[in-house]
């Protein structure tokens, strides 16, 4: 601790002297190391086992009215259910100005085809952050006004028209999806600076 | 009138430079009616008030390129590196991208939950916040999108056009291991997901490694508070990872044991190859460089000195080296690094040059303290795929007309 200091202080001297006078060059590439220490120093100073006491003790109740999310073992899957019928008649309402008729995506609107590339809803991992994502950002200009049964519905309705499930007629509930197997599930390359495998990241 | 200008060395160069407005300048009297009786020096020089906040002479013009997807949603904007120095980048010309709009929030209504596998679940305001132990930390922040226009082609016509998508700050906040320690992890902690308080609440997962080595819960900027699209209040940085992990307008941290898989890490984020596989999870912005002068759609004055200079950055690291070549990769020659130079972060480099007239490539290639090393299209082609677009890190040519002009080519 007490060596880093003592070139911390020499790095900052140094280089505002230097930074100063001559445009701080030749002190530079000796400086590299002090530099990074520089940047650590800081969080090191603060003690790692210290508690502060600050912030308020939440409970279920207040945890439940900020969190929204689904995992993707299924765990926050709302009650309800909703069909294809009820999701098309939604989609029509709520997202086809921007999505476009067929999924195709509306550029003006500045989304994008939903049946292939980047956007492509066979290519999802999962259906149960499909449901995430619909029920927390869509429609994009009221976002958080969907029922749990239109949202199992538009899911319904997505999976059916991307071809990823074949009944017309399918319904969706929290069980019903947590079933669906995604077709391209094992289609990710998990890149091996994240720390991880491909099994440790998944949901089932 | 001509011997008193010719000690204002400043005020001739703007007349010299042709600025449009230096004759209305001049005779303008707006500003000086509404500031003050005292006069500058010299006839018809006002003086101008700066206020209480202070914004760019009416001379600088540098500015943020904006884009939209859509009507204004989905949309960003990108930094002149061109028209900057230094490895700062000023907060109001720090690139932005949004995809549910900047919403406008108060501070103190502002709440952070953090739960999830915690002994103690705990929400947060501001002034909370405020009170832990603080850090300030230069970082760069990189949209992994930055350069996707040039993937295939050459597209933009400026640096700000190729990679105006990375800026740098010195950032303050908490660190986010020590909010995490506060609350107590449980044993299968391993992942965080960060939700923001945009319309769309963007969400992303986040390794516990990195929560627990150099993340932060930042809620200033450059030494002020964050700029609204920057997140304020308070927004997750995650140095050198992905800008689009280092979630704005942070309101919900949850520790997990696995990653969500949330949509902007499935789809948007995550790059698509061409053997039908996705490449997820793919954190780092790596090991990049750029000239920014002389640059795309600047003009050479004639043969003569020039300094190159340019903007270094690695998320895995520290730059250590920095080799420009002026004659299209046959030779280079390493160049200076400014100080400070920091881990992720963006480092100045100059190299004086001589322009002997005739047309040419010039390039800068970086090395950080990890050995990694910029590639060349075709290289990262090979790791990649041709058909990417995240994570573009290939060498950046610009290409010296006869002419002096300057323009993206790397053919
Ligand atoms: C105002 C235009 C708009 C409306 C209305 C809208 N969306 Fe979207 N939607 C978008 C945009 C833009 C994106 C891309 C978001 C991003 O890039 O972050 C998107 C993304 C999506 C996605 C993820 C796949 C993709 O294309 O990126 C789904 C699924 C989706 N929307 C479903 C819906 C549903 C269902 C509705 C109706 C309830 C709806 N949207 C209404 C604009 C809209």
């Amino acid at each position: 601790m007490t060596v880093h200091k003592t070139k911390l202080v020499k790095f900052v001297s140094t280089c505002a002297l230097a930074g100063l006078l001559i445009g701080c060059s030749e002190a530079d590439t000796g400086a590299e190391p002090e530099a990074a220490m520089a940047q650590e120093m800081p969080a090191e100073a603060a003690a790692p086992d210290m508690k502060y006491g600050f912030g308020t003790s939440v409970g279920a109740d207040i945890i439940a009215q900020y969190d929204g999310d689904i995992h993707i073992d299924g765990t926050g899957l709302p009650s309800g259910s909703g069909n294809v019928a009820l999701g098309r008649e939604i989609y029509e309402i709520q997202c086809a100005i921007c999505h476009g008729e067929n999924l195709e995506g509306v550029r003006e609107m500045g989304a994008q085809t939903m049946h292939e590339g980047r956007r492509d809803i066979k290519k999802l991992p999962y259906a149960e952050s499909l449901f995430d994502f619909v029920r927390r950002s869509m429609p994009l200009t009221d976002p958080g006004t969907l029922s749990n049964d239109e949202t199992y519905g538009l899911v319904a309705f997505l999976l059916v028209e991307t071809g990823v499930m074949e009944d017309p007629e399918l319904t969706l509930d929290a069980d019903s999806l947590k079933a669906i197997n995604m077709p391209n599930r094992d289609k990710f390359i998990i890149d091996p600076a994240s720390g991880f495998t491909a099994e440790e990241l998944e949901g089932k | 009138m001509a011997d008193k200008t010719s000690l204002k060395p400043t005020r001739r160069r703007f007349i010299q430079a042709g600025v449009a407005s230096s004759a209305a300048l001049l005779s303008s009297t707006t500003m000086a009616q509404e500031t003050t009786l005292i006069p500058g020096r010299g006839p018809g020089r006002r003086v101008i008030d700066t206020g209480y906040y202070g914004v760019p002479s009416e001379f600088a013009k540098t500015q943020r390129m904006k884009g939209n997807r859509g009507p204004g949603l989905v949309g960003g904007s990108l930094t002149p590196l061109h028209e900057l120095e230094g490895m700062v980048t000023p907060a109001g010309l720090h690139f932005e991208v949004h995809h549910s709009g900047v919403p406008d929030i108060d501070p103190a209504e502002h709440k952070l939950l953090v739960h999830g596998l915690v002994d103690d679940a705990k929400i947060f305001t501001m002034e909370d916040l405020m009170r832990f132990p603080k850090v300030s930390r230069f970082h760069f922040l990189e949209c992994a999108g930055n350069g996707m226009g040039e993937w295939m082609s050459p597209r933009g016509q400026t640096a700000q056009q190729t990679h105006g998508l990375t800026s740098c700050s010195q950032w303050t906040g908490v660190p986010l291991k020590v909010i995490l320690n506060e609350l107590g992890l449980r044993g299968d902690a391993k992942w965080l997901l960060a939700e923001g308080d945009d319309g769309a609440r963007m969400t992303r997962s986040i390794p516990l490694w990195k929560a627990m080595d150099d993340a932060i819960l930042a809620y200033k900027q450059n030494g002020e508070w964050l700029r609204a699209e920057q997140g304020f209040p308070l927004r997750l940085l995650v140095p050198g990872f992905e800008g689009n992990m280092n979630v704005k307008w942070l309101r919900r941290l949850e520790v997990g044991d696995k990653p969500w898989w949330t949509h902007h890490e499935n789809t948007e984020y995550a790059d698509p190859r061409p053997d039908d596989m996705i490449r997820a999870f793919s954190f780092y912005m790596e090991c990049r460089s750029v000239i920014t002068s002389p640059s795309g759609g600047m003009t050479l004055d004639g043969p003569g000195y020039y300094e190159i200079s340019g903007l270094a950055w690695s998320g895995t690291g520290t730059i250590t080296k920095v080799e420009v070549s002026t004659d299209n990769g046959g030779s280079w020659q390493e160049a200076q690094l400014e100080a400070p130079v920091l881990p992720r972060c963006h480092t100045r480099f100059r190299m004086p040059w001589t322009w002997d007239g005739k047309e040419t490539i010039i390039m800068s290639r970086s090395t950080d303290d990890t050995g990694a090393v910029q590639p060349t299209y075709e290289e990262m082609y090979k790791i990649q795929g041709p058909i990417g677009m995240m994570h573009n890190t290939a060498i950046q040519n610009w290409k010296i007309a006869q002419t002096g002009e300057i323009t993206n080519d790397r053919s």
